[in-house]
């Protein structure tokens, strides 16, 4: 018995600008169409027509996203005249499209657009499929306003259904994104509808709670229309409930200040003038209530306002009732009833059916049965579709949670993943790190037995020249000894001899005699050369560096000043230190060959203290950054080197200065005798 | 004069003895009045014996000595030096005549400077004539250098080098080709006290370089070795 201001369902809206001026000709004959259609001097026919040859000319366009927009436009536009058949089409089509494309936002206005057209139909479940779709859909493409729409839509859809729980749910997801989007003429509806909620669940206060707030945020909103007065209408009927009749006839009247209200909006004037002389009459008053409301009748009829009929009615029958003029009220309750069963609402049939029960007394009976009847296959209806409801969403819950899973399932995967890529690195780092070590080490004993064998082939070296010099001094001895002494034996006594014969064979005997001296000389002076030679062979070290320098210095064309201490005695040294110095000068002058460039090198190893000897390079090339990290091997065999015999290696560069190389090692001395 | 001489040939070569005794029969023979009674021995043990035989008899006047001969069996004597040293105590009055192929400077000096012998033959440079006539000279009282050893006194009096024995020995052994480490062995110093004799000699000598082999050439120039 109740009559709201209820909001209507938001339709569509134009997306705006999503094209752009440069469209061919034929795009923009297209636009001026669908402009043409929007015109509401335009008759229907005429609107139909032109939004046809839109449409035909759309199937020309190449371009899918061109298309695709267009075909959407077309569908709000024949939705919003109720052009069905063309609806269909043009929207299925915009649909694939965009199913096509994967556009999610068409896909979503598609679907609002079929939500739209089945609201109209009354197929509210299909309605309430769609809705969800678009609803679905703008979430994921994140536009939160008409997610929000879509989801004040669905509750508008369950509320009629008297799933308030489940509608006001809704409200609720839709008032945090109208929050976020600043949509306050969005949030005055959203508060309204909750306030009709409440009213339906007899939760007054918080009806009247959330209407204050409701016309709280319409202060924020420019386009006012008749939302003010809806709402103290709505506010009004809430205080009736409450019967509190003077606060409810106070907003009634409060509404009804708008002037031009008589005109503006008849019907919702018809309803204020109804609701105050129906409060009046709860209130007891009699005065003026029959007129007002009969007057209320006259404008309702006027304007073919049949649910209003059917309220202003059944308020005449109450009141006939109350005046004991049972014939007036039965007659007013059965019209009622007869228009409410003309509109199919069951509802204002109930409610009239309650209302005759009452009236009619003699059949009360009959009208209850028959509340009863219609009441429990409403609710059963009602149940069907709620359940419906339920399924469509749930299903999207378990797709939802599906995803979810799925979601859950990857991360798992991927932190799996990532877990195994790490130990798999860190595996690979370690075997890396063993290789390197291994490397090292066997770098560390190759060093070692490369040092061995040096030292050994030096040995060797001095073993087989040893034994070359005990040769060569055995040969010469026996030249000397032997062989020698035997020819001057031989010599002499052939010199003894007493030759017999003429003068010229004993001359020849004497020549004879003489030659064997001579040969003796030879001998020995090849005794003497063959232990000569041992000299020869015979080298210090500083000597074997000195042929080292000479060697490098001819390779490439730098002068080299060498200066060795001559009181270091070389053999009482380590090997080991000898063979470190030598391969660390080496170094140093392959460094300076490579990359110093140099003209002049001084070589200097000088004995300090008689415990260490000092080895400086020093030249006068390019030099390089000292702390320059990447050291390369050459300086990094220096050092091992100069570590290997507890010694101390600096090198000093400076760019285009030249590089100084200086090591020291101590030596191991003997006593002084 | 008619004298009768008894000589000893010590020459482990019996064809050098042999023609030692052809010069003294040559000298005989050219001279009646002059008479050999020539023993050989061949070895240090075989000369020994007839040396300490000859010490309580009837001694004997003239000795060739060869210096390198085996050495003798008990070790004591080494070489023909040793015996020289042995027939200065027990013969002082034996002529001995050292004849040797050795020509090296430091080996004559210390068989100069040892045995003191009245006759110093280098074999190369001895042939008959001179032969006889160093027996000659020799047997008249006079000592015989041959050429060799002449040279070396010349040119050891030219200079004036305090080189005392060591520094000859360790230049010596330098010279043979001794390795520095095993001179202490031979010579009865440390090994430091070595070097710096070395450096003390490549001083004396102008030795630049730190080079052994120069130090020796120059040694060796200089009679010294």
């Amino acid at each position: 018995m109740l009559v709201f201001f209820v909001p209507t369902l938001f339709s569509c809206e134009q997306p705006k600008n999503r094209l752009e001026s440069k469209v061919a000709a034929e795009a923009d004959s297209i636009a001026f169409w669908i402009r043409e259609s929007k015109q509401p001097k335009l008759d229907l026919a005429k609107k139909k027509l032109v939004l046809q040859k839109a449409y035909t000319a759309t199937q020309e366009i190449s371009s899918d996203s061109i298309k695709n927009d267009f075909l959407a436009k077309i569908a709000i536009e024949t939705e919003g005249i109720d052009y069905d058949s063309l609806f269909i089409k043009v929207n299925k089509e915009s649909l694939q499209l965009a199913l096509d494309r994967n556009d999610l936002y068409t896909i979503g206005d598609s679907h609002w657009n079929y939500g739209n057209f089945y609201t109209d139909l009354e197929v509210i479940d299909s309605a309430y499929f769609h809705y969800h779709k678009a609803y679905e859909n703008f979430n994921l493409v994140k536009h939160d306003y008409y997610a929000a729409n879509m989801l004040y839509n669905m509750a508008f859809i369950q509320g009629r259904l008297k799933d308030y729980t489940g509608s006001e749910i809704l409200i609720f997801d839709a008032i945090s994104k109208y929050e976020r989007t600043k949509r306050y003429d969005k949030l005055y509806q959203c508060y309204n509808y909750l306030g009709l909620i409440y009213i339906e669940i007899e939760e007054f206060d918080r009806a009247i709670f959330y209407h204050n707030k409701a016309l709280d945020y319409l202060t924020k909103v420019k386009s006012k229309k008749n939302y003010k007065e809806g709402s103290l209408s709505n506010i009004g009927l809430t205080y009736q409930k409450l019967n509190n009749y003077e606060k409810a006839i106070e907003n009634f009247e409060e509404a009804l200040k708008i002037k031009d209200l008589k005109n503006q909006d008849p019907i919702f004037y018809a309803r204020l003038i109804d609701n105050i002389a129906y409060t009046k009459f709860l209130r007891g008053d009699t005065l003026n209530i029959v007129e007002d409301l009969y007057k209320s009748l006259k404008i309702r009829d006027s304007l073919k306002n049949i649910s209003g009929m059917v309220i202003c009615k059944r308020h005449l029958s109450e009141f006939y009732a109350v005046k004991k003029d049972t014939i007036l009220a039965v007659k007013y309750a059965n019209e009622a009833f007869g228009l409410a069963d003309q509109l199919e609402n069951y509802r204002d049939k109930l409610e009239t059916l309650l209302l005759l029960s009452r009236v009619d007394r003699q059949k009360s009976n009959k009208y209850l049965n028959e509340y009863v009847r219609i009441s429990d296959s409403l609710q059963v209806e009602d149940r069907k579709i709620r359940n419906k409801f339920t399924r469509i969403r749930f299903e999207t819950d378990e797709y939802i949670e599906e995803t979810e899973k799925l979601s859950q399932q990857n991360i798992l995967i991927l932190l799996g993943g990532f877990i195994v890529i790490i130990l798999l690195s860190f595996a690979y780092a370690m075997r890396v790190q063993a290789a390197k070590n291994k490397e090292l080490m066997f770098d560390k004993e190759q060093q070692k037995s490369n040092q061995e064998i040096l030292s050994l082939m030096i040995k060797q070296q001095t073993k087989l020249e040893e034994g070359r010099l005990k040769e060569r001094h055995r040969i010469s001895e026996d030249l000397h000894d032997g062989v020698l002494g035997k020819i001057f034996g031989t010599r002499l006594g052939l010199g003894f001899l007493n030759i017999k014969g003429d003068k010229e064979t004993i001359e020849k005997h004497k020549n004879y005699i003489d030659e064997l001296q001579i040969i003796e000389k030879e001998i020995r002076t090849i005794s003497h050369e063959l232990k000569n030679e041992i000299l020869s062979s015979k080298e210090d070290f500083s000597k074997i560096i000195k042929d080292l320098i000479e060697k490098r210095s001819n390779l490439e064309s730098f002068k080299c000043q060498f200066y060795c201490d001559e009181t270091i005695y070389w053999d009482a040294i380590n090997d080991v230190i000898k063979i470190n110095l030598y391969r660390i000068l080496q170094e140093a002058l392959q460094n300076i060959i490579k990359y110093a460039d140099a003209s002049y090198v001084e070589i200097k190893i000088s004995l300090i203290n008689n415990n260490s000897i000092e080895l400086l390079v020093k030249d006068d090339g390019k030099g390089f950054n000292v702390k320059d990290k990447r050291k390369g091997i050459g300086l990094k065999n220096m050092e091992s080197r100069a570590e290997k015999i507890d010694g101390i290696l600096k090198i000093n560069s400076l760019k285009n200065k030249g590089t100084t190389i200086f090591v020291a090692c101590p030596i191991e001395t003997e006593n002084n005798e | 004069m008619n004298s009768k001489y008894k000589v000893l040939i010590i020459d482990d070569h019996p064809i050098i003895a042999d023609a030692y005794k052809s010069a003294f029969e040559f000298i005989s023979l050219e001279n009646s009045t002059v008479n050999f009674e020539i023993s050989i021995a061949i070895n240090c043990d075989e000369a020994i014996e007839k040396i300490k035989e000859a010490s309580i008899k009837k001694g004997i006047d003239v000795i060739f000595l060869d210096i390198s001969l085996p050495q003798s069996t008990d070790g004591e004597y080494l070489s023909g030096e040793d015996l020289g040293i042995a027939i200065k105590k027990l013969l002082p009055e034996c002529k001995i005549v050292v004849a040797t192929t050795f020509n090296d400077n430091y080996r004559i000096q210390t068989i100069l400077k040892n045995v003191s012998p009245d006759g110093f033959l280098i074999k190369n440079d001895v042939n008959k004539d001179e032969l006889v006539f160093a027996i000659k000279t020799v047997l008249g009282g006079s000592p015989y250098y041959s050429k060799s050893v002449l040279e070396l006194f010349r040119k050891q009096a030219s200079i004036d080098y305090k080189i005392d024995k060591i520094d000859r020995q360790l230049l010596y052994e330098m010279s043979i080709g001794t390795k520095m480490k095993d001179l202490p062995s031979i010579i009865p110093m440390s090994m430091p006290g070595l070097e710096r004799r070395k450096k003390q000699l490549k001083k004396l000598f102008e030795v630049k370089d730190n080079d052994d082999r120069e130090l020796i050439l120059k040694a060796k120039e200089k009679g010294f070795i």
